[in-house]
């Protein structure tokens, strides 16, 4: 359906040229929700507005249901307007002169001659599904955020586009009405079946809304798979960190103990297992990656089944339905994650319990 | 394609600004190395610039423009930074009115004002000497306004109201806050105005200091109208004199002098830019909706009121007096008796003349044809230079400010010398205005489009595209319609610059083709003061409205010069 190949742009900036898409290549299946997921500057935007037709690669090709859209080699760009494909912007881009029906209908009247009944139709087929069919004589700017984000997204899929591009379209709502859209957004994708390119810099939403995630970085894409699958296996330590806030140990990899994939890493501060080795040589320097949903705690050390280390409790942030807890193991601090109902004390002695088979090994040459 | 119609669309503005700007300082440097020897060709030479050396009179002229322009930009801007303050941060009352006067005192040509002070301030018959002589039972008038005193006194008062709208921002926007931090860090208000509030406003003030400096060499009205009389010559005077004298126009040492005052006015303007980048820097404008804390004047209150009431006083004077001269046969000061003598003929015999009618005609032309072609040409101009990354799009940014450094006498003599020169039989017509006001007012315009190309997101004319929107169409359904506000206020205020235009005009205009201001002045050369009067008064009105109009849109637009 859509395809990126061998994708290259770079800007000229005053410290001279800056690779913002770097060679990149990713193919996103009919009907399917994909990600491109990284911090600001990574380059998911620019790659994202290279798809759209707004900026022009420099070198690679992009196909769209079986139409080159671009290539370098063919020199082929069709200009976006041709492209017949949908995007939301992440400030909206409500047009501020026209009301809500007019919006919408734009893309109906500025392409193909459609009869105006069948314009009116479309448009309000359109409303209907994001909930704004009361508001369709309103004028634009008398919306709330969250009605313009469905106004856009109404206009958006007027046209059935081929495909569908979202850049960052939840980052300006507040926290509550992000968790409304995003659950809206998906309903919608999944109601018209549309093929999606979403860019974001936000974890949770790239994983709970996607089939496929990229996680991008300086231009580049570093892994590129399933939500659970970058969750719970990153491939190095940058989108380790990125994904979740999980606790990187530096140690030693040591020999596996034989017995599947199970290895032990050595630590400052002690060994732990972990029972998905990977990629890591032994011998070699890795990241032992623990989520702080996985520490268990516990007050006394005969409670842990498993060998555990011990810890003092720094900080405390009581966060509703978890306690997120700060605990200093040696030179480490750790954070761990539980449910309100254990209750430790700041300075208190705790004992920790990692749970092996969740736990992941990063190695650190693989950056 | 887009790019391709991208790259279309700057090369044709390109070749419409290059055609604009660049034949006009091509023919000025040129001519101004060539010397007319009787029939024979003219040759190239130096003597332009040697004349121009070793004629006594050339020192003199420097001097008198200078001391003109020093002089009359301080006047300006020590009442106009005064009264800026006093209406944007002290509770001083009737506010309104100050800005309502600035407007429409803006609006108002400059040669209407200057004629009304020569009326009020003329060693003879001015108004306001004959009332003192009769008050004070003196023999000798007090003020004589053909003097380098006079002539800096009123065009100081003439850009006072420019002043006040130019300071009035800065006093406006600045953040309050920063005032009260030092209040809070142990300074008085004493020392918090002279650490904080002077040092971050001084820029600004440096700025409109220079502006109107600049403004001042290259003026004309007061300088014809109350220089030549008096025998005061400056730059501008002495250009329009070797043009519009003698035997043959001498357009060799016009130019060199021209060439002279571009230099002059080039780096007053470098200086310019240099300052407001300055003042942008110390600019405190938050979004955020505060009011700046405004100062309790107290008992002083009545001064700041009385100091506020300037500038509508010294806007209504001058209209005054052409009022009452224009409701009589022949001029009186005013008295009972005078009253009975109270007619309207001059307003019929003004209007039923045709060269009246048609200057008319031919100003509200002009001035919607350059108007509309200028904000037309200056959108794209903007569009370009914001939103695209053509390579070279730097050169249409200096294009189109260019024509700043052009003094408007320069800017004629160079047109009447490219049309001469040039092809393009519009010399004698009124197309030849026409592209000098265009010419003229580019970078005005570019000033009202930029800010508000800046204003809508760039995501707005990206949605239209991928709605399927080609560039043509998202130009016109998108751009254009929000940038309507600052397109139109850039509209009305090119249209009231090209109505009040006189220089010009005056340089370019042929029987057939003169406008309003022009008539004006023939008619004060005739010495036909009661149809002038006439005249005058009914464009004030009309302006007037205008100003109101302008008023509205740049509160919330700010005034561009």
């Amino acid at each position: 359906m859509l395809l990126v190949r061998d994708l290259y742009k770079s800007f000229a900036t005053g410290f001279g040229e800056v690779k913002a898409v770097d060679r990149i290549g990713f193919e996103v299946p009919r009907g399917t929700f994909f990600s491109l997921l990284g911090p600001s500057g990574c380059g998911k935007t620019t790659t994202l507005r290279c798809i759209a037709g707004l900026e022009r690669p420099e070198k690679g090709e992009i196909e769209v249901e079986g139409v080159v859209v671009f290539s370098s080699n063919q020199r082929i760009f069709i200009p976006p307007h041709q492209r017949n494909i949908g995007m939301v912007f992440q400030s909206y881009a409500i047009w501020p002169h026209m009301n809500v029906f007019d919006n919408v209908a734009f893309p109906l009247r500025i392409g193909q001659k459609i009869q105006k009944r069948d314009v009116a139709e479309k448009v309000e087929k359109a409303l209907a599904l994001v909930h704004l069919e009361e508001l369709k004589e309103r004028p634009a700017t008398n919306l709330s955020g969250g009605q313009q984000q469905r106004l856009a997204l109404a206009r958006a899929v007027v046209r059935e586009p081929k495909l569908l591009l979202l850049d960052e379209p939840l980052s300006n709502l507040d926290a509550k009405l992000r968790d409304e859209m995003r659950v809206e957004l998906k309903r919608v994708q999944r109601t018209l079946g549309l093929t999606t390119v979403y860019v974001t810099h936000d974890q949770t939403e790239a994983l709970s809304m996607s089939d496929t995630v990229a996680v991008m970085n300086e231009g580049r894409i570093i892994q590129i798979e399933e939500p659970k699958r970058i969750y719970e296996h990153p491939v190095n330590p940058f989108v380790a960190d990125f994904i979740g806030a999980a606790n990187l140990i530096p140690g030693i990899l040591a020999s596996s103990e034989g017995q599947g994939n199970l290895c032990v890493v050595e630590t400052s501060c002690g060994s732990l297992r972990c029972a998905n080795s990977g990629k890591g040589k032994t011998g070699g320097k890795v990241l032992f990656a623990v989520k702080p949903e996985d520490i268990q705690l516990f007050s006394n050390p005969s409670e842990s089944l498993r060998p555990g280390w011990s810890g003092k409790v720094e900080q405390i942030s009581f966060l509703g339905g978890f306690v997120d807890y700060r605990i200093s193991v040696g030179e480490l601090t750790l954070r761990a994650r539980v449910h309100p109902s254990i209750f430790f004390r700041p300075g208190e002695k705790v004992h920790l319990g990692f749970q092996s088979e969740r736990c992941s090994v990063i190695p650190i040459d693989n950056v | 394609m887009r790019v391709d119609f991208q790259r279309f669309l700057f090369v044709a503005v390109l070749a419409i600004l290059g055609y604009l700007v660049i034949p006009p300082l091509f023919f000025t440097i040129q001519s101004s190395f060539y010397v007319a020897k009787g029939f024979e060709p003219p040759s190239l030479s130096l003597k332009n610039y040697k004349d121009l050396l070793s004629t006594p009179g050339t020192g003199s002229l420097l001097l008198n423009s200078l001391w003109f322009a020093v002089g009359s930009s301080v006047v300006a801007l020590v009442i106009g930074t005064l009264l800026a303050w006093i209406v944007e941060r002290t509770n001083t009352p009737f506010k309104n009115l100050a800005y309502l006067s600035a407007f429409t005192s803006f609006a108002i040509p400059g040669i209407i004002k200057v004629i009304g002070w020569i009326l009020l301030l003329g060693p003879e018959n001015g108004l306001i000497n004959v009332w003192l002589r009769d008050l004070l039972g003196l023999q000798k008038s007090l003020f004589n306004i053909f003097t380098m005193t006079g002539m800096i006194f009123v065009e100081g008062v003439l850009w006072t109201p420019v002043v006040f709208l130019f300071m009035a921002a800065p006093f406006r926007s600045m953040d309050p806050s920063l005032e009260e931090s030092a209040y809070m860090s142990g300074a008085g208000i004493a020392k918090s105005f002279y650490h904080i509030t002077l040092k971050l406003g001084l820029p600004s003030v440096l700025s409109v200091l220079l502006l109107t400096f600049v403004r001042a060499v290259e003026a004309f009205e007061i300088p014809a109208l109350v220089g030549i009389p008096g025998g005061i010559m400056v730059l501008t005077t002495e250009i329009y004199l070797k043009l519009k004298t003698g035997l043959l126009p001498q357009y060799g040492p016009a130019s060199a002098y021209g060439v002279v005052l571009i230099f002059f006015v080039s780096i007053g303007l470098y200086l310019y830019s240099n300052a407001t980048r300055q003042a942008q820097k110390f600019y405190t404008i938050t979004g955020k909706g505060f009011r700046p804390r405004l100062i309790d004047v107290g008992k002083w209150r009545y001064f700041t009121v009385a100091l506020i009431f300037v500038l509508p006083i010294l806007l209504v004077l001058p209209i005054l007096v052409l009022l009452w001269s224009s409701v009589l046969p022949y001029y009186v000061k005013p008295s009972r008796e005078a009253l009975s003598a109270i007619t309207l003929a001059n307003y019929f015999s003004a209007f039923q003349s045709t060269n009246v009618v048609g200057a008319l005609k031919n100003s509200l032309f002009i001035s919607l044809v350059s108007a509309t072609a200028t904000m037309l040409l200056t959108s794209i101009t903007a569009w370009l230079i914001i939103r695209t990354n053509i390579r070279g799009k730097w050169i249409l940014d200096h294009l189109a400010s260019f024509t700043l450094s052009f003094p408007s006498v320069v800017l004629g003599v160079a047109l009447l010398l490219t049309y001469l020169k040039l092809p393009v039989p519009i010399y004698g017509t009124i197309w030849i205005l026409v592209v000098a006001y265009i010419t003229r007012y580019i970078p005005y315009g570019i000033r009202y489009c930029s800010p508000g190309l800046l204003q809508i997101n760039k995501e707005l004319e990206e949605s239209a595209q991928m709605s399927g929107a080609p560039w043509g169409v998202v130009f016109r359904k998108i751009v254009i319609p929000l940038m309507m506000p600052s397109l139109f206020a850039g509209w009305i205020y090119v249209f009231l610059l090209s109505v009040r235009e006189l220089t010009v005009a005056l340089m370019l205009y042929s029987p057939g083709s003169q406008v309003i201001s022009v008539i004006i002045f023939e008619m004060w050369d005739f010495g036909k003061t009661g149809e002038l009067a006439a005249f005058s008064v009914s464009i004030c009105l009309i302006l007037v409205t205008l100003a109101v109009i302008f008023h509205r849109l740049s509160r919330r637009y700010g005034l561009q010069i």
